[in-house]
């Protein structure tokens, strides 16, 4: 069972694949949404038709481009119920103050656990908005590691380990986005209990999401399946 | 390179002769060497002598001020004046002192001796065979005058009055082998700066700029109180073991040690010391991670030694506290701006994804100011975990969004610059001799030969130090202390 936690798919190119990722118990619809639709990025009328098909799931649209603060208005009638952006993008507080006055949130996504020694990063690239703050922040564990997991499972006096992300955890709401093999989702889920969930990202033959820890949405099927099971 | 000389040498111009900070003419003036001042000649270089005086001053002078063949060590030289004979000589420098009779005659033919040979006619006889009362002067020449000390000891190992070149050479040895630290300091300092130089040389092959910086803080602290710190060195360090702490690292140290010669003596200690306490200010300086990293020291185990000596911790609060010290420091914190003109930091961070190595040595304040002056909201955090000395510097709204500046110590070993961007794969540029590389990463790795420079040399130090490598190091030589 997934007892309470929140399942975040980035990269949802159809409302076909939001209808079967709802089902398997996806909570969280991260569509990109770009100017020109190719491979997994779409346009905004399919995001829109993606939210016609939600029954539950929430819709979370990350826009690509120059202007990429999607505006109150404009993702109301998307159908967007939280607006997502890069880490690294300006959140000025007026476009924050608006989205929430038209009860839109907002969250962050790929924050870098591994960018620094020292979790302090992390929450910091939280906190420095000010209010509103982020509904949710995806943290990708260590990004530009293959299989991170293995270096961040152990504990470490000196250096960021997963005591300090699960640490984290309890006290913002974090999706953790890792490299996540079978075999190790439930040692994975153990170690970092307080998170508010995990976040997959979808690459296939039709393309691939921004994001570091790439699943299929077959390898996404098992996975959930594996959480379910425990 | 500069030859070694290792001789004594006395500046002759009867004005005085200049020592300089550097191998130049328009160098600072140190001292004016007055005509007669016996100094010690460590090496030359393009018309340029490095010396030592008997005071402990140390700087360089033109070599063809400086004559270096004196016939004993205490030799002086004089000019000769207008009228001046053979007899008034003697009588000007051995008169007063000197019985009259049959001294002079002696102390005559002692001055025709110590002027023989090429270039030396000052002083002589037409005819060798003739009487002493026949010696010629050349106006206008210079000649040398052996001490009186030396002519005495001299008169006496030839009962005869002849003088042979196997007696002369007895006398020198003789007074050589007795030499104490009052005729050898000169050698000694000079042994102590080229020990120094050579300990510099050795360890910080690939840090120029630190062994520069560190030698031009040292020598700027010794100059005009050498001779006093040597001094006092010499007679703490000669009470240690000192064949028991160079073993292993010194091939016949005690015929070194003890050579007849003055100043192969002399100067062989002040080379032993001189090496051994620049390894322990190199210690200081570099809190350890210099020979960390590139070399286990040769003279670790005096150093040991040396470290736990009042004197020494002495010299170490002086170099810290120094004015050059701080001003060293400060340049290496912060380093010189990366780009003068707005023009000029736009097109320097504009390229930095593509020339990525530009970052190599710069400091966090550097990288952070360059991207303001160019236009950039910019923050510079800390780390409080791990290395604390690993910096982030955040840009806001540049494809750039961040770089780490790790001076090394964490999972990776070794230290590196992360620069992480919107459109690119993080790249990486590490230090090839420390870095230690996960074959799983998806960065960008791009190896650095140069070794450390600048801003991470510093931070790599201050790393280490804060790891309490010198305190180690005193830990360790009071349980090896004598």
């Amino acid at each position: 069972m997934k007892h309470g936690l929140v399942i975040h798919v980035h990269g949802v190119a159809s409302p076909e694949e939001a209808e079967q990722l709802e089902s398997l118990g996806v909570d969280l619809m991260g569509v990109v949404v770009g100017e020109r639709a190719a491979g997994r990025v779409i346009a905004r009328e399919d995001a829109h038709a993606i939210a016609g098909r939600l029954k539950r799931a929430r819709l979370c649209v990350e826009l690509l481009g120059e202007a990429s603060l999607l505006e109150p208005e404009a993702a109301r009638r998307m159908g967007v119920q939280v607006v997502q952006v890069p880490w690294d993008m300006e959140v000025p507080q007026a476009w924050r103050q608006a989205l929430a006055q038209a009860s839109i949130e907002w969250a962050l996504l790929r924050v870098p656990a591994d960018e620094d020694d020292d979790p302090a990063w992390v929450r910091t690239r939280m906190e420095e908005a000010g209010p509103p703050p982020p509904a949710w922040t995806q943290v990708e564990i260590c990004p530009s590691i293959e299989n991170g997991w293995r270096v961040i499972r152990m504990p470490n006096e000196n250096e960021l380990d997963a005591r300090d992300l699960n640490s984290l955890a309890a006290k913002f709401p974090v999706l953790f986005s890792v490299s996540m093999p079978l075999g190790e989702v439930q040692e994975i889920r153990r170690a970092l209990h307080h998170a508010r969930g995990f976040s997959f990202t979808l690459a296939d033959k039709r393309g691939e999401a921004p994001g570091a820890h790439h699943v299929t949405l077959e390898q996404l099927r098992e996975l959930l399946k594996r959480f379910d099971a425990e | 390179m500069p030859d070694p000389v290792r001789k004594f040498g006395i500046a002759y111009k009867p004005e005085g002769i200049n020592l300089r900070e550097k191998p130049s003419p328009t160098a600072r003036v140190l001292k004016h060497l007055r005509f007669n001042t016996r100094v010690f000649v460590a090496s030359q270089e393009n018309g340029w002598l490095l010396v030592t005086t008997d005071d402990g001053s140390f700087g360089y002078c033109v070599a063809t001020h400086i004559t270096t063949n004196l016939p004993e060590p205490n030799a002086k030289i004089h000019w000769i004046e207008h009228g001046q004979s053979a007899l008034r000589i003697s009588h000007k420098y051995y008169g007063g002192k000197a019985e009259w009779g049959s001294d002079h005659r002696f102390y005559v033919s002692g001055l025709v001796y110590a002027n023989q040979g090429a270039g030396r006619r000052g002083i002589f006889k037409p005819n060798p065979n003739e009487d002493w009362s026949t010696t010629q002067v050349l106006t206008g020449t210079m000649i040398w005058i052996p001490s009186l000390e030396f002519l005495k000891s001299l008169r006496g190992k030839i009962p005869s009055g002849s003088i042979s070149h196997a007696a002369w050479e007895a006398a020198k040895t003789a007074i050589q082998a007795a030499a104490d630290f009052t005729l050898g300091a000169a050698g000694f300092i000079g042994g102590v700066i080229h020990g120094a130089l050579e300990s510099l040389w050795d360890v910080l092959v690939g840090f120029k700029d630190l062994a520069v910086m560190i030698w031009d803080i040292v020598s700027s602290l010794l100059t005009g109180n050498l001779l006093s710190d040597a001094s006092r060195l010499w007679s703490d360090f000669s009470k240690l073991d000192w064949k028991a702490l160079v073993k292993g690292w010194i091939d016949r140290f005690e015929a070194k040690w003890n050579a007849p010669d003055l100043l192969s003596r002399w100067h062989f200690r002040g080379w032993v010391i001189g090496y051994a306490v620049m390894e322990v200010l190199m210690l200081f300086f570099s809190g350890g991670v210099v020979q960390g990293i590139k070399w286990v020291g040769k003279a670790a185990k005096v150093s040991k030694i040396l470290a736990s000596l009042p004197r020494l911790q002495k010299l170490i609060s002086a170099v810290k506290t120094s004015k050059s010290f701080q001003k060293v420091a400060t340049l290496l914190g912060k380093g010189a701006p990366i780009a003068e003109t707005v023009a000029d930091a736009k097109k320097w961070i504009n390229q930095l994804l593509v020339k990525p190595k530009s970052l190599w040595g710069k400091s966090p304040e550097q990288i952070a100011d360059v991207f303001r002056k160019a236009g950039y909201e910019v923050a510079i955090e800390q780390s409080t975990k791990g290395s604390k000395l690993s910096k982030q510097i955040r840009i806001k709204g540049f494809d750039i969004n961040n770089i780490q500046v790790h001076p090394g110590g964490g999972r990776h070993g070794g230290s590196y610059y992360k620069i992480s961007s919107s459109t690119k794969k993080k790249i990486k540029l590490v230090d090839r001799a420390t870095y230690v590389v996960d074959p799983l990463e998806n960065a960008t790795v791009i190896f650095m030969d140069t070794g450390l420079q600048g801003w991470m040399l510093q931070a790599a130090a201050a790393n280490a130090a804060a790891q309490n490598t010198v305190e180690e190091l005193r830990n360790a030589s009071g349980r090896g202390g004598r």
